[in-house]
């Protein structure tokens, strides 16, 4: 399903950087198996399933429909994510439904790309789709096609891609044909059930050696948009008798900003977290989660009330991720890392090229930096990686220089302080961009910028160093940028400097 | 200059010249694992040269490279690069030529080794070459043939994971201790034990009979490792490893194929290495795959590529142009200068001009896209005049192959220009194999498919079959390099050059179920939705 996916997608925010999913459900919803593509999508389908499975009963499912929805009140993440299912019948039964995510360049709303970190309302934030059927019985809804694709900047690619998780959705329902054809449906259901139930076997003795214990963390991150104090998570990890919980009480409240972490991309940040300790090699499905338990506090930042905006959750996301490791650190520190960077520095770059002959082209490009892994035990933090949900790579300077006036002035791994400790953390990146003309229209979000939010040290190592971002006037002139940064423009000789968090020691 | 002191001595490599295309960091880790390497490479090919010279070899020394051509020495070290993945391209030079031989014109070539399976498609007779591959996580921009490598293979170790699951590899025993059944200290059991146990692989005539193996071991390190833990009969063990390796094998090959757009029930399957032939029967059956073609010398079959290879240089230029505006001479000027370039090399290679064939190709993409996509172009294109419309079909039909879709409205730009230039070598065609002695069948009592069913198989040694022969499966074929698995069902045929030609009988029987499949290539659907027999489905679906 994952390959076919990507061979057929459109946009290289799929084919590139991988920023979809694919996975195998069961009639009751339970995740079955997930190709591993990106963390961030683990937990959306079932939870999606459930929403889905309440508006649009499983009965009323038939061979042929694909059911589309992308609301982040119904069990999806946020907007640009579009979620399908399509259901597998076998005799008329529902067996299994397969289920993709991908992320979509637009699906409208004030700025190009959707997301928007000063949105107030989920309403800010592009075209809401609810559960419906894309298509019934094999028949496409074209109504619903039109409307859809009247109101996103580029119909050409989401149709594209959508037709590539269509394709993918179809792959998995012959698939599962086929093993149905050579174990029959009582076969294949018994095979289905093992499958959870090795996961959970799995869990449940990996977690064994740590019965009793738990653990407490918190952390801060950057608002910047809503207002300038930082935002607070915290958690109680407990581990019993084969299962983990995770009490998130004491979280802060819900914000007038796009940053709140859809439910969805909450559970899929705390899972991830329990599989990056405990079973990283290990495929990720419903057996395994069964352990799992979550208690997520009504209107807070990780289990906003509808209508809050979600658009930047993956900011929030991370920092989900990180908390839950940093309780999970004191549990089992002989498995875990020390903090790592979350920070997440993006550049978005806009305006007219008007090197080339004829009228000026407008372009747009952008860029995502990785920084600074914590350390292990004994273990170095890894440099420069995009740590945790996203796993992104840097845009190459020569295709940046291709694509506008924007010359990439230098890009460093960052030495110096911060990370100290036994093994010390991964080095930050650091980017200089540089305007080649006047006029260009720059945004971008990071946050761990300041002492109380950089990445936090393990058993006595230091914590790490903050991320920054600052513009450099032609004139050698230095103006810092808040974490959030929308909307400013640079002239001919100015450049921007990004830097992402050093990994703690 | 102060910082270079101390690399008297030492070689330089230049970026532009090891890789001329756009993107820095691979362009510079390209060049810096070339440095790294090359000096090492280039040592131990001059030292081997030096050798033979005194052992008074008279003959051509050439050197394997990683993109399938052969190149003399001094080609050869002026880019060692060209030589890093060169051990994967002997087997698949080997399968290109028994496809020919055969009469067929694609497959899927599976080398299946002690540590690693390698996996490679071949289209039209070929196997493509890649730009670009990832080499423990650095790119690395060198023309490599298109091989796939995962781990799996006789050495993979079996072992019951923390939720008792069985599972095999990656871990792998190599050949030091190895599996357990070669009694040099192994303990842990491996793929190869899981034969011995069935019955698959002959105690009495391992390797010819040159190696005793120990099936006593090969039951007891199962027995501890899987079927104690697991609560289930040695003989359950060792399928299940086996079923499990194969499934990896099975999956590989099918995304191999899902990448690269092809429909497997049209490819054949060569199963070489020692252990591919094992699993080879397997695999194109449960893969519904058209054919199964065994070497004649499958544990050898990688070096006999080597002796089927051609001389081979290539080079290629940066050519930023629009294809609808560039001036068509710039292009035919483009490839005459790659082509005298190349033809230089191959008169140096003392390859007279009746030797030398050309292939040219352009690195093409759409305008603001920023994957390239390489394209074979027939030279009646860019001869007296460039046939834009010609090339623009091309590359669209490459790109529907590739990615399921192609937007013929959208501009095409080229990235660069580039030429294989092929210097044919006179060799001796093998003779034909003849039987050594009349076919006598032994029996030995074995386990396929059912643990809980020895059958008794037919035991032919491979020397003892000649051309034209055909038999029946089930069948056990040992011979000193590897041992062919036949199953129930399949019908064997020798084919002239000693290969064997392994199809169904009945090809993949009709399931009946009530699934129904739907068309997806893009929203202009059928207007009603289209019930079909299962089994259609399953075969248009094949490999993905």
């Amino acid at each position: 399903m994952s390959t076919a996916l990507r061979r057929a997608a459109y946009s290289p925010i799929i084919w590139d950087m991988i920023d979809y999913a694919c996975g195998l459900l069961d009639a009751e919803g339970n995740l079955i198996a997930q190709a591993p593509t990106i963390p961030a999508q683990l937990g959306i389908m079932s939870t999606a399933f459930r929403h889905i499975a309440g508006v649009i009963p499983t009965l009323d499912w038939r061979a042929g429909d694909i059911i589309i929805c992308n609301d982040p009140y119904a069990g999806c993440s946020h907007t640009p994510d579009i979620v399908l299912f399509s259901p597998i019948l076998i005799e008329g039964k529902l067996i299994a439904v397969t289920s993709t995510v991908a992320h979509h360049v637009d699906i409208g709303g004030p700025v190009p790309g959707t997301e928007n970190a000063t949105a107030l309302e989920v309403y800010g934030e592009g075209l809401i789709i609810p559960p419906v059927k894309l298509y019934d019985r094999g028949r496409p809804d074209r109504n619903l096609l039109a409307l859809i694709a009247r109101n996103l900047r580029d119909p050409a690619a989401t149709t594209g891609d959508l037709n590539a998780q269509i394709a993918a959705c179809r792959t998995g329902e012959r698939r599962i044909a086929e093993l149905v054809g050579k174990y029959e449906t009582a076969g294949f259901l018994a095979r289905k059930a093992a499958v959870l139930d090795h996961s959970h076997t799995f869990i449940r003795a990996t977690l064994a050696p740590y019965r009793g214990k738990s653990a407490q963390a918190e952390i801060l991150i950057e608002d910047d948009a809503a207002t300038t104090a930082p935002m607070r998570l915290a958690v109680r990890v407990s581990i019993g008798d084969g299962s983990l919980a995770a009490d998130f009480t004491g979280t802060e409240g819900q914000r007038p900003n796009g940053l709140n972490c859809p439910v969805a991309s909450t559970i899929s940040m705390a899972h991830y977290a329990v599989q990056a300790v405990f079973a990283p090699d290990q495929l990720l499905n419903d057996g395994f989660n069964r352990a799992i338990t979550l208690t997520l506090p009504d209107d807070s930042l990780i289990n906003p009330r509808a209508p809050a905006a979600v658009s930047c959750r993956h900011l929030t996301e991370q920092a989900v991720a990180d908390v839950m490791l940093k309780a999970l650190a004191q549990i089992a520190p002989d498995l875990s890392t020390a903090g790592s960077q979350i920070s997440f520095p993006t550049l978005g770059v806009g305006g007219f090229d008007r090197r080339h002959a004829g009228q000026p082209r407008y372009f747009v490009t952008g860029d995502i930096l990785g920084g600074g892994m914590g350390a292990a035990r004994n273990r170095p933090g890894a440099s420069g990686v995009d740590c945790h949900g996203s796993n992104c790579a840097l845009i190459s300077a020569e295709i940046m220089e291709m694509t506008g006036p924007v010359r990439v002035a230098a890009t460093r791994l960052v030495p110096g302080s911060g990370g100290t400790g036994a093994a010390s953390g991964g080095l930050a990146i650091e980017r200089a961009y540089e305007a080649l003309d006047d006029d260009l229209t720059v945004s971008g979000y990071l946050q761990q910028i300041g002492p109380a939010t950089t990445p936090w040290g393990m058993e006595g190592g230091g914590s790490g160093a903050p991320a920054a971002v600052w513009i450099t006037r032609a004139d050698g002139r230095d103006e810092p940028l808040p974490s959030k940064y929308i909307g400013v423009k640079l002239n001919k000789g100015d450049q921007l400097c990004l830097r992402s968090a050093r990994g703690a020691g | 200059m102060r910082s270079l002191r101390g690399f008297r001595g030492c070689r330089s490599f230049c970026r532009i010249q090891t890789d001329p295309r756009p993107e820095e960091w691979r362009r510079a880790s390209t060049t810096a694992t070339v440095a790294y390497v090359g000096p090492i490479l280039n040592r131990y090919v001059t030292g081997l040269q030096t050798a033979l010279k005194g052992m008074g070899f008279r003959g051509r020394f050439l050197l394997m490279r990683s993109d399938g051509g052969v190149a003399m020495v001094e080609a050869a070290t002026q880019n060692p690069g060209h030589m890093l993945t060169s051990g994967l391209a002997g087997g698949v030079i080997a399968a290109e030529a028994l496809l020919r031989q055969s009469g067929h014109k694609a497959a899927v070539a599976l080398d299946v080794g002690g540590t690693s399976a390698d996996l490679a498609a071949i289209q039209s007779g070929r196997t493509g070459v890649r730009r670009e591959r990832v080499m423990d996580g650095q790119p690395i921009r060198l023309p490599t043939i298109d091989v796939e490598t995962i781990s799996n293979g006789g050495g993979s170790v079996a072992w019951v994971d923390a939720g008792h699951a069985l599972r095999v590899g990656p871990e792998s025993a190599g050949s030091v201790p190895g599996p357990a059944c070669y009694a040099l200290g192994g303990t842990r059991p491996t793929v190869t034990d899981a034969a011995v146990v069935l019955g698959w692989l002959q105690p009495e005539d391992y390797l010819g009979g040159e190696m005793t193996i120990d099936p006593g071991l090969a039951h007891k390190a199962l027995s501890e490792a899987v079927a104690l833990p697991l609560g289930i009969s040695v003989d359950e063990a060792a399928l299940g490893v086996i079923r499990i390796a194969n499934a990896a094998l099975v999956q590989a090959v099918r995304k191999l194929a899902v990448e690269r757009g092809l429909d497997l029930r049209r490819h054949l399957l060569i199963p070489a290495g020692g252990a591919g032939p094992l699993y080879g029967a397997m695999i194109a059956r449960d893969l519904g795959m058209a054919g199964i073609l065994v070497p004649r010398y499958p544990g050898i079959f990688a070096a006999e590529g080597l002796l089927a290879a051609d001389l081979c240089h290539r080079d290629q230029m940066h050519f930023h142009q629009s294809l609808a505006v560039v001036p068509a001479a710039k292009v035919s000027q483009g490839f005459d200068r790659l082509r005298s370039r190349t033809a230089a090399l191959l008169r140096a290679d003392g390859v007279p001009a009746r030797g030398q064939t050309f292939r040219l190709q352009a690195e093409l993409r759409h305008v603001g896209q920023w994957h390239d996509l390489t394209v074979d172009i027939p030279p009646r294109l860019v001869r007296g005049g460039l046939d834009r419309s010609g090339l623009a079909a091309l590359f669209h039909r490459k790109h529907k192959t590739l990615y399921g879709h192609s937007d013929p409205a959208a501009p095409i730009e080229f990235r660069s220009l580039a030429i294989e230039a092929i210097g044919q070598l006179d060799r001796n065609a093998p003779g034909p194999t003849q039987a050594t002695a009349p076919a006598t069948a032994r029996h030995r009592a074995i386990i396929l498919s059912d643990p809980l069913l020895r059958e008794r198989v037919p035991v032919l040694d491979r020397a003892e079959l000649s051309p034209g022969d055909t038999r029946s499966g089930p069948l056990l074929l040992p011979q000193k390099d590897s041992t062919t698995v036949v199953f129930p069902g399949q019908h064997l045929r020798v084919l002239a050059d000693g290969a064997l030609w392994i199809t169904e009988v009945n090809p993949r029987p009709c399931r009946p179920s009530t699934a129904r499949s739907f068309s997806t290539k893009s929203h202009r659907l059928p207007r009603r939705c289209r019930p079909r027999c299962a089994v259609r489905h399953i075969r248009r679906s094949s490999g993905t």
